[in-house]
């Protein structure tokens, strides 16, 4: 269907109206990590002292790099976690056949309806018990698999086809080395996604770390930019703006890595 | 190799056979085809040979042991998928060294055997290449690159060539049948094309109704059906199955129309005679007395099929010279010039009558196609 202009023009100025409102937050935020706190506090955004000052104060005056530092540390385990625990229990619900497999399937998906904030209390009582708290353990052990990603690479296992399997079987692969050798390639989009998708929420982690940590030794980003705003009375803006940004860089790294691989038709040609 | 297939069945729940008693012996170098409609088990079969599916009852004996219980590995065997089964995230040359490499081959031989099956296959200058970059007749030959390059001597085939177009089909099944002769391969080639089995195979394995109906060379099948599903399976166009009653000592009457001198007298029943339409003659229009009226005509090239209906009714297929110009509604006057097969009401074979113009000697030369 061709557009009329008049409608090309609407659609566009819709767009554009809502691009604005959605950057617009963050276009603010990474100016004003550019200006000094005084120029903030006044009020006056479009202030000629731009400077990377506050980054470098950041860098200097906070723990920021150790956040940083935790959070990487964190998210990358968790992450690798989550791919071998998810991809081999998706295996096991795709391939192998036992008694009460699906029943299983269905209790596991079945944890995704409750909400994490309702297992916040028994889980702390657990790592409590434990002995694990404010450790990076806590932070991981608690996520090292997830009913979503499980879900999420069973679905895409069983698009492999079956043919796949039998040609295997024929060659004599046995399930070790078809998870490794045919199943994970095959379903590398899926990992890909599983992947950066638990890096991101492990990376924005707020509430189980606010309760688990106390110490800037274990403690992750986000409750350390919360810690940079309560630790003093007078609130260095600027600094703590440098600080979320520089927060924020990961996660666009990732996204943007991320996006390279999340191309259709990789698996295409393994049959008509 | 040979394979010996010995009373195998197939059921999934108790008492429900997907294929029962099915007993061959399948020699060294030979291509065997597997053939009948969809459903009739012969994928199944292919599977239970491959030891992809479990045998429910009888023996399996490949190269004079038995196999019956032995994993897919340990029975030296090779199969290409109709949906050739390709590793997408694999290049030609590891698609084709994938089955060397999980059998733990030294990698110099990996690469002697990889290189001279592509290069069989004519597929050297895509070797670096995924499938998702080849065409459907290309990827058709990495599959047999793949099985050629294995050491097994066993091949066995799922209908193969059946999502390639119809030119393709037949160049591939000449390339097929040639490469097979040049490795002495022995092949077990499962198909629905009756086609594609006549011209390929040593000997024709015909399922339908969970049983084997015939097992012959491809004109033995052709020449001396078993039954009238075999018949009628084989052989384009199809062969015309007439109800016959007995008239007289030694003739049947077939559709109360035409009279088949029979060489033995027959107890009185009802029969089912099989004439194909290359063996019925067309007298010349206006000539002789009108039994069948023309409902359709095809031109095929060198031959025209014509859809008639005898006097009585019944529908039959007839061939007729180009040249001839028929038209729907036509009265012509069909006789019988060639074989015949006589079944009785269940369909099995009683005996064939040796063709020949009733009234005029002439050779059968035309039940030949």
């Amino acid at each position: 269907m061709m557009l009329t202009k008049t409608h090309k023009t609407l659609r566009y100025l819709v767009l554009v109206i809502m691009a604005i409102i959605i950057i617009g937050p963050f276009i603010l935020g990474f100016w004003t990590s550019l200006l000094p706190t005084a120029d903030i506090a006044k009020g006056t955004l479009f202030s000629t002292h731009v400077s990377f000052q506050n980054y470098v104060d950041a860098v200097q005056q906070t723990a920021i790099m150790r956040y940083l530092l935790n959070s990487f540390v964190i998210s990358v385990l968790t992450m690798a976690a989550q791919l071998l625990f998810c991809s081999l229990g998706a295996y096991a619900f795709v391939f192998l056949s036992f008694k009460g497999r699906d029943f299983l399937f269905y209790v596991i998906l079945a944890t995704m309806m409750l909400p994490f904030e309702a297992e916040v209390i028994p889980n702390f009582a657990t790592v409590r018990q434990l002995n694990l708290l404010n450790h990076y353990a806590v932070m991981v052990i608690p996520f090292l698999t997830s009913a979503f990603g499980i879900f999420m690479l069973r679905q895409s296992f069983r698009q492999i086809p079956p043919e796949l399997k039998e040609a295997a079987d024929v060659e004599g692969l046995n399930h070790w080395q078809f998870y490794w050798r045919v199943t994970l390639p095959y379903a590398r989009i899926s990992l890909f996604t599983l992947a950066a998708y638990s890096f991101l929420e492990s990376w924005n982690q707020y509430l189980w770390p606010m309760l688990t940590t106390f110490s800037d030794k274990f403690r992750p980003v986000q409750d350390g930019l919360r810690q940079l705003q309560s630790q003093e009375t007078f609130n260095n803006w600027g600094m703590i703006q440098a600080s979320a940004v520089i927060v924020v860089i990961p996660t666009l790294i990732v996204l943007f890595v991320g996006q390279h691989y999340f191309k259709d038709g990789l698996n295409e040609g393994a049959t008509k | 190799m040979s394979i010996e297939l010995n009373a195998l069945g197939k059921a999934y729940t108790a008492d429900n056979w997907v294929l029962q008693n099915v007993t061959a012996h399948i020699e060294s170098g030979e291509f065997f085809a597997i053939v009948g409609p969809s459903g009739c088990g012969k994928s199944t079969l292919l599977r239970m040979i491959a030891g992809l599916i479990p045998i429910s009852t009888g023996e399996l004996q490949i190269d004079g042991k038995v196999a019956t219980d032995l994993p897919p590995k340990d029975r030296q065997l090779t199969m290409v998928f109709q949906s050739y089964a390709l590793f997408p995230f694999l290049s030609v040359t590891d698609n084709v060294a994938f089955g060397l490499k999980a059998r733990k081959f030294p990698a110099k031989e990996i690469e002697e055997r990889v290189t001279k099956a592509i290069k069989l296959v004519n597929l050297e200058e895509f070797k670096d290449r995924r499938p998702r970059d080849l065409s459907g007749g290309q990827r058709q030959r990495v599959a047999l690159a793949r099985a050629i390059a294995s050491d097994a001597k066993v091949c066995l085939m799922d209908e193969p060539l059946s999502n390639l177009d119809a030119q393709l089909r037949i160049k591939m099944r000449t390339e097929l049948r040639n490469l097979q002769q040049e490795l002495g391969l022995t092949v077990i080639y499962v198909t629905h094309d009756q086609v594609e089995a006549m011209t390929m195979a040593d000997h024709i394995m015909v399922l339908h109704d969970h049983k084997i109906q015939q097992i012959g060379t491809p004109l033995d099948i052709y020449n001396r059906p078993a039954n009238t599903f075999v018949a009628s399976f084989f052989g384009t166009p199809r062969m015309n199955l007439l109800p016959a009653r007995v008239t007289a000592d030694r003739e049947l009457t077939l559709a109360d129309t035409l009279k088949l001198a029979l060489p033995k007298p027959l107890p009185v029943a009802d029969y089912i005679v099989g004439i194909r339409p290359t063996s019925l003659y067309l007298l010349p229009q206006g000539e002789g007395e009108p039994n069948a009226q023309v409902k359709t005509v095809e031109y095929l090239g060198a031959q025209i099929l014509l859809e008639a209906e005898l006097s009585d009714g019944t529908p039959i297929e007839l061939t007729a010279d180009p040249d001839e110009n028929y038209q729907a509604g036509d009265w012509l006057s069909v006789g019988i010039d060639g074989n015949a097969y006589v079944f009785d009401h269940t369909g099995e074979v009683q005996f064939m009558v040796e063709g020949g113009r009733q009234h005029a000697s002439r050779s059968h030369a035309s039940a030949q196609a």
